[in-house]
């Protein structure tokens, strides 16, 4: 499926001006190469031990920012696997391993079993809670400040702990209030997220709230819950029909075989399996409502965008990327967050213009380092 | 330097923004022989973009249908042209956008590094350097005493520490014999547990621990002395502590490697029991066990003895019906005869024989008296 505005047609045809300004047009175009460059990166990431990681992440960025189009003009990635690493650098001297030699040294001197240990690494594992907001801030921060669009940047205009604070604290609430705080919770770190976000010198408007999302919401937590239930019967019943209940046939040994194990874990795993699938089609359902929502209520200067995420292809885009990924090992990881990329640029359109004439570069104020922490949890979109 | 580009007379058309506003101009691009012209209507003389400093984000593919062009002399500014005959041409004239290995070259020094840092690592370990016994020698008494304490913790979990009077008694004559031989003025502490795995093992601090399955395999009481030498040979040569640091360093790499990922802090406890000794560890355990035995005039023949009837009574004819025996122990686990955990880490080898051998024959007397050693293996009995 060619996305409409290949960027043949696209190039020397401004998008027609209405009332001055140029209106804004998303626009996609496969990298070309991405298998023999998957096929590299993972060769050299392997020979070296991983280090090569953080330049082939970088190489696989490059190509998919050049992929997507605004205007038929291409992103531009800036960013470097020499900052992606000294900021890895950084965190596992500063974080990672202080973190290792204490907990090491506590062990020792505390005992394993001792509740002090205990103690700390709960209260380890809360900071990580909270470090994980700050790498997702400015995970986001230094891909923004590493962006540009006719040699314009992005950026982040506002600080990480804030943001953290949030993140930490509504998420402590999750349990508390069984879920229902999740759709308050993404709106609020949504909202964040873009209004600090930049493009040169002009921010992004986010004006979503969290109430249209809570129809879905609960549909989808009474889904939960009832799948939940169904599962239980289903096992119970299944289990019954079957014979399978190993309480009934204690001191009958004879039965209890190999095909006997065989059925009751197909009946166990079965049902399990369906739930899930079930289960994904729900939040796949919300998430994709989840999006639009927040696309639609994302502006920039006079122009709004425009969501078309729909549960069953972003669900399928899922399974797919994620079988991608497993099937080999990750090698064709980069084709996965390509793949990704692509749906999002070709679900999303802006309305509207933006008087680009006038949208000066932002001032230096970047991140030197690349996303130490994001990398250190794991958090990794692109 | 540049010859005669193709298509010297062919204008393409591209947009450039000058990299201080979001806005672009449309623009006309030609090749010529001093670079590319680009030409901006009614913008006056169009201006020249040397060959040599242009520069692209992504490598150009040869299939390519378009190309964004940045070039060294004017930061900020972009030309983007979409054209698969220019972005032929273009690459024609300048090689240097089309580097097949665009990335890998920034890499270069970094990897430079990660070379030298292995070859480093390499060069410690084939020279024998352990750097995790400069640290281990490096912990004072109290730290490794500490240290000891909770290794043992993790490793034998709640088992009962033996304590029958009489059995205590002669445990301590043979520590004590042996002690006096290492003339190191350390303090051995050696506990037996009530444990029916056969293993003997050295904690950091001079704490060794043997398990009643090894005492009642033992066949005489020189036997004993030879594994407690032996574990008394890890503990002068701190092979223990410098294992301990050599787990803390190779967490810490791994944690590296896997970017973060090795998750090593919820396992700090299994850590713990992760212990194990090189070859030229045990080699050197040896040595340093059978001299002890030597000054503390005990027979050497024990240390290789025991290890070598362990082994045949695992790999031999006798293995089943040991495991049957194994069975009516209530802390022995599976069909082993439960000596594997000792194997694993002791393997019994000609070589090792043959060191014991090739030493010259001395006076000695048994480790212990007959009734001492009677007392030694009832030395779990409570009552």
């Amino acid at each position: 499926m060619d996305y409409p505005t290949s960027p043949d047609h696209v190039t020397n045809r401004m998008p027609a001006a209405t009332g001055g300004d140029p209106r804004l047009e998303l626009g996609w175009s496969d990298p070309p190469g991405m298998i023999g460059l998957s096929f590299k990166n993972f060769f050299l990431k392997l020979v070296t031990l991983g280090i090569y990681g953080f330049w082939g992440k970088t190489e696989v960025r490059r190509r998919i920012w050049a992929a997507a189009r605004l205007n038929g003009e291409p992103l531009q990635y800036t960013g470097t696997g020499k900052e992606l690493f000294l900021g890895f650098l950084v965190v596992f001297g500063l974080v990672l391993l202080p973190v290792l030699v204490v907990s090491f040294l506590l062990a020792i001197a505390l005992g394993p079993k001792s509740p002090l240990l205990s103690a700390f690494q709960i209260a380890l594992y809360t900071l990580f809670f909270y470090l994980t907001g700050i790498a997702i801030y400015r995970a986001q921060r230094y891909r923004l400040s590493r962006t540009r669009w006719r040699g314009i940047r992005g950026g982040m205009e506002g600080n990480s702990s804030g943001f953290a604070w949030t993140y930490f604290w509504t998420g402590l609430l999750i349990p508390l209030t069984l879920g229902w705080i999740s759709p308050w919770r993404s709106t609020k770190l949504q909202s964040k997220l873009t209004g600090d976000m930049r493009f040169g010198d002009r921010p992004f408007r986010f004006d979503a709230t969290s109430g249209p999302l809570y129809g879905r919401f609960a549909i989808l937590w009474l889904g939960g819950l009832l799948i939940a239930v169904a599962v239980m019967l289903s096992w119970g019943l299944l289990i019954a029909a079957l014979g399978l209940d190993p309480r009934a046939l204690q001191g009958r040994p004879d039965v209890v075989g190999p095909a006997f194990i065989a059925k009751l874990l197909l009946v166990i795993y079965g049902v399990l399996f369906v739930a899930i699938l079930l289960y994904m089609l729900l939040s796949g359902w919300y998430r994709a409502r989840m999006m639009n929502h927040f696309a639609r209520h994302t502006h920039f200067e006079d122009a709004s965008f425009e969501g078309r995420a729909t549960a069953g292809s972003l669900i399928w885009l899922n399974v797919s990327n994620f079988l991608i990924v497993i099937l080999t090992l990750g090698l064709l990881a980069p084709i996965a967050q390509a793949r990704a990329a692509r749906y999002v640029i070709e679900r999303l359109s802006i309305n509207g213009t933006a008087p680009l004439d006038l949208i000066a570069q932002r001032s230096e104020d970047e991140a030197k380092r690349g996303e130490g922490l994001a990398q250190a949890f794991d958090i990794d979109a692109f | 330097m540049h010859s005669e580009p193709d298509h010297p007379s062919t204008r393409w058309s591209g947009r450039l923004s000058d990299g201080k506003t979001a806005g672009s101009a449309a623009v006309q691009v030609m090749l010529t022989s001093g670079g590319l012209q680009v030409e901006t209507a009614g913008a006056g003389a169009p201006v020249v973009w040397s060959y040599a400093g242009l520069g692209t984000g992504t490598p150009v593919s040869p299939k390519a249908k378009d190309v964004l062009l940045t070039h060294s002399d004017r930061p900020g500014a972009t030309l983007f042209v979409v054209d698969a005959q220019f972005v032929r041409a273009v690459t024609a004239a300048a090689p240097h956008l089309t580097a097949s290995a665009f990335g890998w070259r920034a890499a270069r020094p970094w990897m430079a590094l990660a070379a030298v840092v292995a070859l480093i690592f390499a060069a410690v370990y084939v020279s024998d350097l352990s750097p995790a016994r400069f640290v281990a020698g490096l912990m004072p008494d109290e730290t490794r005493r500490t240290v000891g304490k909770q290794v043992l913790a993790s490793m034998t979990g709640d088992r009962r520490v033996c304590s029958n009077a009489a059995g205590l008694a002669a445990l301590d004559k043979l520590v004590e014999r042996l002690a006096k031989a290492s003339r190191s003025g350390k303090r051995f502490q050696v506990r037996v547990l009530d444990w029916g795995l056969i293993n003997a093992f050295a904690a950091p601090g001079e704490q060794i621990v043997l398990t009643r399955g090894i005492i009642a395999r033992a066949s005489s009481a020189n036997e004993v002395a030879g594994v407690l030498a032996h574990e008394m040979g890890h503990g002068l040569a701190l092979h223990p502590e410098a294992s301990v640091v050599r787990i803390l360093g190779m967490t810490a790499a791994l944690e590296f490697l896997m970017g973060g990922g090795g998750g090593a802090l919820a396992n700090i406890g299994v850590l713990l029991t992760q212990f194990s000794y090189t070859r030229s560890a045990e080699r050197e355990a040896d040595e340093l066990g059978l001299a002890l035995l030597e000054r503390a005039q005990i027979p050497a023949e024990g240390l290789v003895s025991f290890f070598r009837r362990i082994s045949e009574l695992e790999g031999g004819g006798k293995a089943k019906a040991n495991a049957a025996e194994g069975k009516s122990d209530g802390k022995m686990v599976g069909r082993r005869t439960g000596a594997w955990d000792l194997l694993r880490t002791h393997p019994a080898s000609n070589e090792r024989a043959e060191a014991a051998a090739r030493r010259p024959k001395y006076p000695a007397t048994p480790a212990l008296d007959e009734t001492e050693w009677a007392a030694l293996r009832n030395i779990c009995k409570t009552s």
